[in-house]
C-alpha cells in the first residue's frame, strides 16, 4: 500500500477522519445541490403561513388563513381532484401498456425488433414537453390531422384541444416512455431460467407471466409508478397548452396565483398542500412495496 | 409472437413517433399557418426561425445553460452514486429519498423555491443560475444512469488495482472512472438534452434577456400561429435523434435495458 501519510499529525487526522466518511463526502455535492432548493422550499413553506398584503405582497405572521382558503375555494379543490384523477388514470394506462411493452422489448429474440422498440421509446424520451405538447396541438386541433380526417368523414372538423382527453393523451405520451425505460432493467434482471422452470412444470405463458415474472418486477414497477405519478401530478405545460386554461392542474392555478395575482402566501399554501399530498402517496407506495431503493439498476 | 402482440407493439410505437413525424412534415409547409396536410413544400420557415432573434438568443441561452448543467451533473452524479452504493452509509435510504426530492417536489414549486434563493443572491436571470437549476431538477436522471454503471462494475477491478499498489485516488481515476464511462456518457447526454428542453423551472428563473428556447417557443405558440415554431420543434426532434445516434455509437442504446 502506498497510502499518503501526512507529514503533520493534523494532516493525518484529517486524512483518517475523511477516510472513514468517504461515502458521505462523495455524496455531499449532490446533497448540497438539492439542499439549495430545499432551503428555498423551506422559505416557500414559511411564506404559506404569512399574511397577504397588497403593497408588501407578504407580511411575516402566523396564520392558517391561506390553507383554509385552499380547502374551501371550489376552483382550487376541483383542480386538486382533476390533477390526481387524471394522473392516476394516466399512470394506470402507463403500467398496463408499459409492462407488456418492456417485457417484449427485453425478451424478444429478434435484435431488430428489440432495437426498434427501444428506439421508438427513446425518441420521445429525449424531447421536451413543449415540443411534444405542440405536436399534439397540431394533431388534435381543428386544422390538424384529426380535424382534416373528421372534415372528410363527417363534414365538420372535430378538435380535442382544450379537452381533458388532449391532456390525457399528452401526459401519456410524456410518461409512457419513462415507465418503459424504468421497468425494462428489472425485466432484464428476471432470470429466464425461472420462466423456463415454470413452463417446464406446466405453467402456461400467461400463468408464467402473472405468477413468476410480475412479482419479480415489483421494484421496477413501483419505482416507475412513483416517478411518473410525481411528474404527472405536478405537470404544468401539458394542461396549459392542451387544456387551454379550461383544464388547469394545481401547478397552473398556483402559477397564476403567484405570478399573475402576486398572492405569494396563498400560492405557497397550495404548493405545500400539493407537496405533502404527493409525498404521502410516494411514502404509501414505498411502504406497500417494502422497497427503499429505486435507483438500483443493472443487478 | 401472436398477431395481437404485433398490433399492440406497432400501435404503441406509432403513438410514440406519430406526433413527431407530423411536426416534421408540417414544418415544410409553404402556407403562413400550420395545417395538416401541409400546403406546398418549402424550407422558408426554417430560414424564418433561424434568422429570428427569439430563436437565436433562445438557442444560445439554452446551449450555455445545458452545457453548464452537464458539466456540474457529471461529477456530482458520478460521485454521489459511487459513494452511495460502494461505501457503507448508515443513512443510505434516507439520502436516496432525499435525492429524489427533485422528482417529488413539483417543478413549479422548485422554480419558486430557487427563485427565493436567487433573488437573495442576485442570480435571477443569470444563465449559469439556470444551468444549476437544470442540473438540480434532473439530478435523479443522472443518478439513475450512473448508479446502474456502478452496480454493474466488478469491484474486483478496484481491489486488484489497489493490491497491485495503486492508492485510492489513482484507482478511482484510472480504473473506476473508465469503467463507469458508459453510465457517465448516457447520463451526461441525457442531462444535456433534458436541459435543452426544460421549460417550467426556467420560466420562473429567466428574464426576457436570458429566456431559453423552450420559453421563447412557448411564447410564440401562445401569440402566433406561424409555422416557424414547427421548424424550431423539428430542430429539437433532429437534436434528439442525433443524441440517440451518438449514444448508440458510443455505449449502445441497449445499455438502457440493463
Amino acid at each position: 500500500m502506498t497510502e499518503e501519510k501526512g507529514s503533520g499529525s493534523i494532516k493525518e487526522k484529517i486524512y483518517l477522519w475523511a477516510k472513514k466518511r468517504v461515502g458521505y463526502l462523495l455524496t455531499l455535492p449532490a446533497i448540497v445541490s438539492v439542499g439549495i432548493m430545499a432551503v428555498g422550499l423551506f422559505y416557500f413553506s414559511l411564506i404559506s403561513f404569512f399574511k397577504y398584503d397588497i403593497i408588501q405582497i407578504f407580511v411575516p405572521a402566523f396564520t392558517l388563513e391561506n390553507y383554509l382558503r385552499v380547502f374551501t375555494t371550489e376552483g382550487v379543490v376541483s383542480s386538486f381532484i382533476r390533477t390526481f384523477t387524471l394522473t392516476t388514470i394516466t399512470c394506470i394506462l402507463c403500467l398496463l401498456i408499459g409492462i407488456p411493452y418492456a417485457y417484449f422489448m427485453v425478451r424478444t429474440k429478434s435484435l431488430m425488433l428489440k432495437r426498434a422498440l427501444l428506439l421508438m421509446t427513446l425518441v420521445p424520451f429525449f424531447i421536451g414537453e413543449i415540443v411534444k405538447a405542440y405536436s399534439w396541438v397540431i394533431i388534435l386541433g381543428e386544422k390538424g390531422l384529426l380535424g382534416s380526417v373528421t372534415q372528410q368523414l363527417f363534414h365538420s372538423p372535430i378538435s380535442l384541444v382544450n379537452t381533458p382527453y388532449a391532456v390525457l393523451i399528452g401526459l401519456l405520451h410524456m410518461l409512457l416512455p419513462m415507465t418503459i425505460l424504468l421497468i425494462a432493467p428489472s425485466v432484464t434482471a428476471v432470470s429466464e431460467y425461472t420462466e423456463m422452470a415454470a413452463q417446464n412444470l406446466g405453467a402456461t405463458p400467461r400463468q408464467c407471466f402473472f405468477h413468476v415474472v410480475l412479482p419479480q418486477l415489483k421494484p421496477g414497477i413501483l419505482g416507475a409508478l412513483i416517478v411518473t405519478f410525481a411528474i404527472g401530478a405536478t405537470e404544468y405545460a401539458n394542461p396549459d397548452l392542451l387544456g387551454g386554461g379550461v383544464f388547469d392542474f394545481v401547478a397552473n392555478v398556483m402559477y397564476m396565483m403567484i405570478f399573475n395575482a402576486v398572492n405569494y402566501p396563498y400560492g405557497a399554501a397550495m404548493g405545500v398542500v400539493l407537496v405533502i399530498t404527493l409525498s404521502a402517496i410516494v411514502y404509501i407506495i414505498l411502504r406497500i412495496g417494502k422497497i427503499g431503493n429505486i435507483f438500483i439498476r443493472g443487478r | 409472437m401472436r398477431w395481437y402482440t404485433k398490433i399492440f407493439l406497432a400501435g404503441v410505437m406509432l403513438f410514440f413517433v406519430l406526433p413527431l413525424l407530423i411536426v416534421l412534415i408540417c414544418s415544410f409547409t409553404s402556407a403562413p399557418r400550420v395545417t395538416f396536410p401541409p400546403q406546398g413544400f418549402s424550407v422558408q420557415w426554417y430560414f424564418t426561425a433561424l434568422t429570428s432573434p427569439w430563436f437565436q438568443t433562445g438557442l444560445k441561452n439554452s446551449l450555455i445553460a445545458a452545457t453548464f448543467c452537464t458539466i456540474l451533473a457529471v461529477p456530482i452524479g458520478m460521485l454521489a452514486s459511487y459513494g452511495l452504493l460502494r461505501y457503507k452509509i448508515k443513512a443510505r435510504n434516507a439520502i436516496q429519498v432525499y435525492l429524489l426530492l427533485p422528482f417529488t417536489v413539483p417543478l413549479v414549486v422548485q422554480g419558486i423555491s430557487l427563485l427565493f434563493i436567487y433573488a437573495r443572491t442576485g442570480l435571477v436571470g443569470n444563465i449559469l443560475g439556470i444551468g444549476f437549476a437544470l442540473m438540480e431538477i434532473n439530478l435523479p436522471f443522472m443518478l439513475w444512469s450512473t448508479s446502474s454503471a456502478v452496480n454493474r462494475m466488478d469491484p474486483n477491478l478496484e481491489n486488484a488495482s489497489m493490491s497491485l499498489g495503486a492508492n485510492e485516488i489513482y484507482t478511482f481515476v484510472h480504473i473506476t472512472i473508465p469503467a463507469l464511462l458508459p453510465g457517465i456518457m448516457s447520463g451526461g447526454l441525457l442531462m444535456f438534452v433534458l436541459g435543452l428542453n426544460e421549460f417550467v423551472t426556467s420560466l420562473m428563473l429567466t428574464t426576457i434577456w436570458s429566456a431559453t428556447l423552450p420559453i421563447n417557443m412557448y411564447t410564440r405558440i401562445k401569440t402566433a400561429i406561424t409555422p416557424d415554431v414547427a421548424a424550431a420543434a423539428a430542430i429539437y426532434i433532429i437534436i434528439a435523434v442525433i443524441a440517440i445516434i451518438i449514444l448508440d455509437k458510443t455505449v449502445g442504446i441497449e445499455s438502457y435495458l440493463k
